[in-house]
């Protein structure tokens, strides 16, 4: 049982730090990002391009990284610029289209078969209190995710750049009055809100598999944890990872064997049905 | 009546005059690809209700078609009903499942709404594959449609190209007239009404859940209808194949393509999406980051539909026309 | 001329408080059944909220609000227009992708009662209703003046005439109450002075009327009588002459147009 609780964390983590880009995304620019479990899938398979070529685990992250985020860098200014005040319908179909573009695209330039990458750590697993273990890797993730959101966390709040984000957020038409660049915050943040999910994506993807069609899987997530927790709401995406893997983990021991992703939708179904802005968020969404 | 509705009956009964040398004509490969257009374009008519009308963007459309086409295959396995029974049924258990669904769904708007409709389609796949004793787990069900049914001495093969495909034009001109009927009737102005102006709908006394709910609920029944066509065309239903994403792309496109809101344009957009790939000779892997690529291009650029924009040109160009002329005068 | 003992609308303490903000504090007036009553008060004085609280879009922290017999506090908006009470709104607001003719016929929805079945199949009493909608809205385009713009579609219309379409959708609804958000705003003077008129020609055909208002002309020439609020709470009420000339209404509105 405590097994299952500590890998159910180790993984929330991991959803947290994805779930935490869209969350950002949707915070500072108002759209929902359907591709970005895309952007997951292109940092995971970029590590894997780079392992495979030889260089060591930590700079191909940090390559992978960059590679993705320059990639969002490119898609804000060529699709999402000159959609900026259009209607939310509008937007999901671009990133929609855009998701269907990079997934499919991934499969033809990697290749259907998923790859392994290799752990820079060894593989003896450390034995915690309690009879639990886990791998070097998995504790290296979590500790990785944990130092991410901290730095995030006080980007927003402490930075020139978060406080700009922050008044983005507000009230976009007064920051950019005010003489802020809105362009540019847009930018990065969409940049940013990538980047975390490209660092889940190598993180998740040496962990299990990496593959073109995992950007799917990983958004679906990704969602269930914004809903739980509350779109827009940086401690709903914490708190919201943190429950859906728990939940998915101890699930998954009483579920029978196929029904193990199926924990997440009917979170997202449950929530929405009971309490629709999530745990922590705030009363935005319109109910009906 | 009307002239375009003329012109959609006349179109409707060539098509289906046409119907028995077609498959001679164009050869059984071509034969293939228009039966699909019109599935899709069934397909298509039924997102453009919630999409096109009401603005609304369900990813889960899929599961209606899925729901449809199980019914049919496993009635049609088990009790060896004919497809023409089992159409009116696939609408009533895909309308039933849009009810449900929307119960909860509909309680949220915009993205919220998208992401639970497609949960709902994860789900739907999910228990598709692991309800064996139902649905026959990930291999499906298989053998649809194999027994001919007898009246009045006609035998009448379920599977044959040419009842699939008078049975599709026939549905799909229904389709079409349904749209229609509902567009011109205090329901299209309703729907189209919400999606311009919510708070004004509402002030006016239009209620938005039960209105929303109607469009899934009849959206829906149209992509049953389109899934047990499907599941007697293909003769197999799998998890993977109708409940699975690309059955979303496949109605997007056409619908985004040929015009959101309007009734020819995602039927034109329908044949267009099955045909084009054939036509422009791309490699099959690039098909879909293609149709990616255009689904972006087209709301970029071209928001209304390419069709809507086509119909619209002669006068457009007539109007630049007779500016420019006027301004030459003076 | 005080409000008649039967009243059509009855608002008692009506309170709306956003956080610590009282918005709206302990508002009562009632309306009279063929009066036109118009709420006035400087910025930020609780009107939009007050009309809001009574017409569904926000709920009420404290208060009842009463219209034709039966308590409307806690319903959905478009449960308080199927009452009777039906508003517009302060932008331009219509339906922009449909003709001006769709967007009148979208005003009849609460009194159509065909169901799918019957549009479906065009059954008589579908055509019969359509056809009466179709006559009515003919009827109302040339009492608005938009009989030349019938089959334009609404966003491209000039902003005033955008407005006069606004007041002919919620007329369409058959209010029995229409309260009407600023119509007036961003009009000209000569364009104002046509709103006027159109609001008393409505008010004429038997509609009771609530408006909110800045211009104060328009308010002073139409109205049977005036409520001033000021920061939530009720000022003042009375005829324009006696509120006119009330002290505090005029310090309120101190450098505004009088």
């Amino acid at each position: 049982m405590l097994q299952d609780l500590a890998s159910g964390l180790v993984i929330g983590l991991a959803y947290a730090l994805i779930a935490l880009g869209l969350s950002l995304i949707f915070g500072v620019l108002r759209i929902i990002n359907f591709a970005h479990g895309e952007f997951y899938m292109l940092g995971g398979l970029m590590l894997y391009s780079l392992t495979s070529r030889g260089f060591s685990f930590f700079p191909s992250l940090a390559g992978a990284v960059f590679g993705t985020m320059v990639v969002a860098i490119v898609i804000d200014w060529c699709v999402l610029k000159p959609l900026r005040r259009s209607d939310e319908v509008t937007i999901a179909l671009a990133t929609l289209g855009l998701s269907i573009f990079l997934a499919n695209a991934a499969l033809v330039i990697w290749g259907p078969v998923p790859h392994q990458i290799p752990s820079p750590f060894s593989m003896d697993p450390l034995v915690l209190p309690g009879g639990v273990y886990l791998s070097r890797l998995e504790l290296f993730g979590a500790a990785a995710t944990l130092v991410i959101m901290g730095a995030m966390h006080l980007v927003l709040q402490h930075t020139s750049v978060g406080r700009q984000m922050r008044a983005v957020v507000q009230d976009r038409d007064a920051a950019a009055v005010v003489g802020l660049n809105v362009d540019l915050i847009y930018r990065v943040t969409f940049a940013v809100g990538c980047g975390l999910a490209a660092v889940a994506g190598g993180l998740l993807g040496t962990m299990f598999l990496v593959y073109p069609a995992m950007g799917l899987q990983a958004v679906l997530k990704a969602f269930a944890v914004v809903v739980i927790g509350g779109m827009g709401s940086f401690s709903g995406a914490v708190a919201g990872g943190l429950l859906l893997g728990l939940a998915e983990s101890v699930g998954g021991a009483w579920l029978p064997s196929g029904y193990k992703d199926i924990v997440a939708f009917i979170m997202i179904v449950a929530v929405l049905a009971l309490r629709p802005q999530g745990l922590l968020g705030a009363r935005q969404v319109r109910i009906r | 009546m009307s002239r375009p509705l003329v012109l959609a009956c006349v179109v409707a009964a060539v098509a289906l005059a046409a119907g028995g040398a077609l498959p001679n004509v164009i050869g059984p490969y071509f034969m293939r690809l228009v039966i699909f257009s019109l599935i899709y374009a069934l397909l298509a008519l039924s997102l453009n209700l919630t999409l096109g009308f009401r603005g609304e963007l369900s990813l889960g459309h899929q599961t209606f078609f899925g729901v449809g086409a199980y019914a049919a295959a496993i009635l049609a396995t088990t009790y060896e009903w004919p497809l023409l029974l089992l159409l009116p049924i696939a609408a009533a258990c895909a309308a039933i499942t849009a009810f449900a669904i929307g119960l909860v769904a509909l309680r949220m708007r915009g993205p919220y709404f998208a992401i639970v409709t497609l949960s709902f389609g994860v789900i739907a796949q999910i228990l598709a594959v692991n309800l064996v004793d139902l649905t026959n787990g990930p291999m499906g069900i298989s053998g649809i449609g194999a027994t001919p049914s007898s009246y009045l001495g006609f035998t009448v093969p379920w599977r044959s190209d040419i009842v699939c495909y008078a049975m599709l034009v026939i549905l799909v001109f229904l389709s079409g007239l349904i749209t229609f009927a509902l567009r011109e009737s205090k329901f299209g102005r309703a729907w189209r009404a919400l999606r311009d102006h919510e708070d004004l709908a509402a002030a006016i006394g239009i209620p938005d859940f039960r209105m929303d709910l109607l469009a899934l609920v009849i959206s829906a029944a149209m992509a049953g209808v389109a899934g047990a066509v499907y599941a007697f065309y293909t003769s197999v239903v799998a998890p993977d194949d109708v409940f699975s994403f690309a059955i979303v792309i496949a109605m997007l496109i056409p619908v985004v393509l040929g015009g959101r809101g309007t009734i020819v344009g995602p039927i034109i957009g329908a044949f267009i999406y099955a045909f084009a790939p054939e036509y422009l000779r791309i490699a099959q892997d690039w098909r879909l980051p293609i149709f990616g690529l255009l689904l972006v291009l087209l709301v970029i650029l071209a928001p209304e539909g390419l069709v809507v924009l086509a119909l619209r040109a002669p006068e457009r160009l007539r109007a630049r026309f007779r500016q420019g002329a006027a301004e030459a005068r003076e | 001329m005080s409000a008649p003992a039967t009243a059509l609308l009855s608002v008692r303490d009506l309170s709306v408080q956003f956080g610590g903000l009282i918005a709206v504090g302990e508002v009562a007036f009632d309306i009279g059944e063929g009066e036109i009553v118009s709420l006035i008060g400087p910025n930020g004085a609780g009107k939009t909220t007050t009309v809001n609280a009574i017409t569904g879009f926000v709920h009420p922290t404290a208060g009842s609000v009463r219209f034709a017999g039966g308590e409307i506090v806690g319903r959905r908006p478009e449960q308080v227009a199927a009452a009777g009470l039906v508003r517009s709104f302060q932008n331009a607001a219509m339906f922009g992708s449909m003709t001006v003719a769709e967007n009148l016929a979208a005003g009849r929805f609460i009194t159509q009662r065909t169901g799918v079945w019957q549009t479906l199949f065009r059954s008589p009493a579908f055509v019969r209703e359509e056809r009466d909608i179709r006559k009515r809205v003919d009827e109302l385009v040339d009492l608005l003046g938009l009989g030349a713009r019938r089959a334009s579609t609404a966003r491209d219309l000039p902003y005033g005439e955008q407005r006069v379409l606004g007041l002919g959708i919620a007329l369409m609804a058959q209010p029995k109450l229409l309260v009407l958000d600023e119509p007036a705003a961003g009009l000209s003077p000569d364009e104002t002075r046509a709103m006027g008129r159109l609001i008393r020609k409505i008010h004429g055909l038997g509609t009771t009327v609530l408006l909110i208002e800045h211009n104060m002309s328009l308010v002073m020439s139409i109205s049977d009588r005036v409520i001033v609020l000021k920061q939530g709470r009720k000022l003042a009420e009375g005829t324009p002459e006696v509120v006119r000339k009330h002290p505090e209404v005029v310090e309120a509105y101190l450098g505004a147009e009088a």
